[in-house]
């Protein structure tokens, strides 16, 4: 059962500069239109290289609701593989994750590479000498692309390169790889899978939204040490900014420069972890090491669903027009033992299903889908900052940490994915 | 301790169990924070946590976390529990499963019936813990929760389960 | 599973089979025991054949993996028959 699409001129009066209409969340021939012309059209985030480390490893991933497998080969090679078998269409692997040269179809048996070549079939002579057995192998991603280990997806056969897509993007995944000290990220520390009753847009701008953590956060900053609540308020140096391309951040480098503390941005010190500390010395040299450790980790929404939050990362998979599942794991960064442990605690103390923040976080995202069905006033208002918006240097819209730049810039994007004045 | 406290029975286990599960249910925070250990562990494993110092838990509350747990709680604004969920614990088939120096282990299936504006959710695995007895008390050291759906995605999850 | 003395295998399985492997101490040399876990089918390696299989190419692998080259060859034919 597919609604009808929109057309063209709908998105334009349904998305103004500063407003958004309701419907947009509530609207299942909106989310539909959003798969074809967004999630199954663009680049989307799918996993990353460390979760397959060794030949014949696989991982179950997603493309919105799409199952995919991501495996890599027994030369070494990664491949973005469709879960459903060229044959009648079964659900070819049921396991999180395995170890495998070839994946066999339960129902009748059907053998496929981890490259995704069909390899045969039981009882050839059913078949007859004519079944062209080359064109029978697992539907794939058509394009796929890595970077830093990120590993994305698009099912347009053609379209900008993934480092075009990523734009201005890339540089915060830069920074965010040389917190390492051997410059890589490694998502080995388990997954959560939290599911909402929200539109996975709820979810996107949130990430960016500098606003609201004084107010649903209040709680934990009221009773933990939390250093978060100081970067949302009216004192932050921090900047909301649009990247483009639906990508967003928090840049909170300029807080941390005036506060001039490694390791602030984790809230912490250096004695606390002086191992690490020693390992980025000798990685970087004393003074790169210190700006690194000072500046901290990116808050970076990338469009439209990897979400780098400093010390985790979070895949958003939108599942219906009010279903969205969103996937965490710590961050985890190579040769830094020591600060693994400590990404890896607050990260189960803050995240997941029962996380001091993100509990909070999805409560809100259920009442705003709920609160969002109601006919007035229609428009949800994205006017905040538009009054201080300022071009930074680079030329992207920057504002203070509190404006809704962000939110604008992921709708601007939107907007024109889903009237297609865009490429993917 | 040089003494050896009287064994803990089946009945006492009992008691303990239901009495902690209504504390949880009823949302009397304190008295329920009340019935940990100092060096206390509640654990709830995800799907992926083999070791629980390798990969992420759903939660993994050592007794300071416990304490900001129950603390957020009490605030009155932690969202996702204001208002607090409707539960109810339905706790059986228990078993003694033996005691050593580190205490008494139990095991037990549950259900947990949360109500909340999403609608009712079922909750339901095992769960097993370690009691000891300090001065007149039975208290828990250990209580590990294994969620049957622990490897699929899960609402949210901020009562006390 | 690990009868007559030896050590106990140890299950190597995925999502798409499961077998166990044994040190088999029972011929003059030591050799591999493999046991599809799923029909009891039984084969045994020895070193040689091992070295023969890590020296075989990824291509003629990929080709015994096909599941009609030697196990589900033949289903009945429309007459009843196996051809």
């Amino acid at each position: 059962m597919t609604a009808p699409a929109l057309d063209r001129e709908a998105y334009r009066r349904l998305i103004e500069d500063d407003r958004v209409h309701g419907s947009l969340y509530t609207d299942p021939a909106v989310f539909d239109d959003e798969l074809t012309r967004i999630w199954y059209r663009t680049w989307v985030y799918v996993g990353h290289e460390s979760e397959i480390p060794q030949p014949g490893d696989y991982v179950v991933k997603s493309i919105g609701p799409q199952s995919i497998i991501m495996s890599r080969d027994r030369q070494g090679a990664v491949h973005l593989l469709l879960n459903r078998c060229s044959h009648r269409g079964n659900q070819i692997c049921e396991a999180a994750r395995g170890n495998t040269g070839a994946l066999r179809c339960h129902y009748h048996g059907w053998t496929f590479g981890t490259d995704g070549a069909l390899l045969g079939y039981p009882f050839r002579q059913g078949y007859g000498p004519d079944t062209p057995k080359s064109a029978l192998g697992l539907g794939r991603v058509p394009r796929m692309g890595s970077y830093q280990g990120f590993v994305f997806g698009s099912f347009a056969h053609a379209g900008p390169s993934l480092l075009e897509h990523l734009g201005a993007a890339r540089e915060a995944i830069d920074r965010l790889v040389r917190l390492s000290p051997l410059g890589r990220v490694e998502l080995t520390a388990g997954w959560l899978h939290h599911e909402v009753r929200a539109n996975w847009k709820m979810l996107v701008e949130n990430e960016t939204d500098g606003y609201h953590p004084q107010f649903v956060h209040s709680s934990i900053f009221e009773v933990g040490e939390s250093h978060v609540a100081e970067v949302y308020s009216e004192r932050s140096a921090a900047t909301a900014r649009d990247l483009g391309g639906g990508h967003t951040e928090h840049d909170l480098r300029a807080h941390f420069r005036r506060m001039d503390r490694p390791l602030a941005w984790f809230g912490t010190t250096e004695d606390r972890l002086p191992d690490y500390c020693r390992a980025m010395r000798e990685a970087y040299g004393a003074e790169k090491a210190r700006e690194i450790l000072v500046e901290g980790s990116p808050h970076i929404m990338v469009f439209p669903n990897l979400f780098i939050a400093e010390i985790q990362i979070f895949v958003i998979q939108p599942l219906a027009v009010d279903r969205t599942v969103q996937h965490v794991t710590p961050l985890q960064l190579a040769g830094a033992p020591d600060m693994n442990r400590r990404l890896l605690h607050q990260a189960s103390g803050s995240v997941g299903p029962a996380g001091f923040l993100l509990a909070d976080d999805s409560e809100m995202y259920e009442r705003n889908q709920r609160g969002v069905v109601a006919r007035e006033p229609e428009w949800l208002i994205l006017r905040r900052g538009l009054n201080r918006e300022r071009v930074d240097a680079d030329g992207h819209l920057a504002g203070a940490a509190t404006d809704e730049t962000t939110q604008r810039g992921i709708w601007r994007h939107i907007r024109a994915m889903l009237t297609e004045e865009v490429p993917a | 301790m040089t003494t050896t406290a009287p064994t803990i029975s089946r009945t006492e286990v009992e008691e303990f169990l239901y009495r902690e599960a209504r504390l949880a249910d009823e949302g009397r925070y304190d008295e329920w924070e009340a019935l940990w250990t100092d060096d206390a562990l509640y654990w709830v494993p995800s799907g992926d946590t083999v070791d629980p110092h390798k990969q992420i838990s759903v939660i993994y509350d050592h007794r300071s976390r416990i304490a900001l747990r129950v603390a957020q709680l009490k605030t009155g604004k932690r969202h996702a529990q204001d208002p607090r969920s409707n539960v109810a614990h339905l706790l059986s088939n228990i078993e003694v499963l033996g005691e050593d120096g580190a205490g008494t282990h139990t095991t037990a299936t549950f259900i947990a019936i949360e109500s909340r504006s999403r609608g009712l959710t079922t909750w339901a695995g095992r769960v097993e813990h370690t009691l000891v007895r300090r001065d007149e008390r039975i208290l828990m050291s250990r209580k590990v929760v294994r969620l049957v759906n622990a490897d699929q995605p899960l609402p949210t999850l901020a009562f006390l389960i | 599973m690990c009868g007559l003395g030896e050590e106990a295998g140890a299950v190597i399985e995925n999502e798409f089979a499961s077998v166990t492997v044994v040190i088999d101490e029972r011929g003059h040399d030591r050799r591999l025991r493999v046991v599809d876990n799923h029909t009891g089918r039984t084969a045994y390696f020895d070193a040689l054949l091992l070295e023969t299989l890590a020296w075989t190419p990824e291509a003629e692998l990929r080709g015994l993996l096909d599941p009609a080259r030697h196990r589900w060859t033949v289903d009945p034919g429309p007459d009843g028959t196996t051809r």
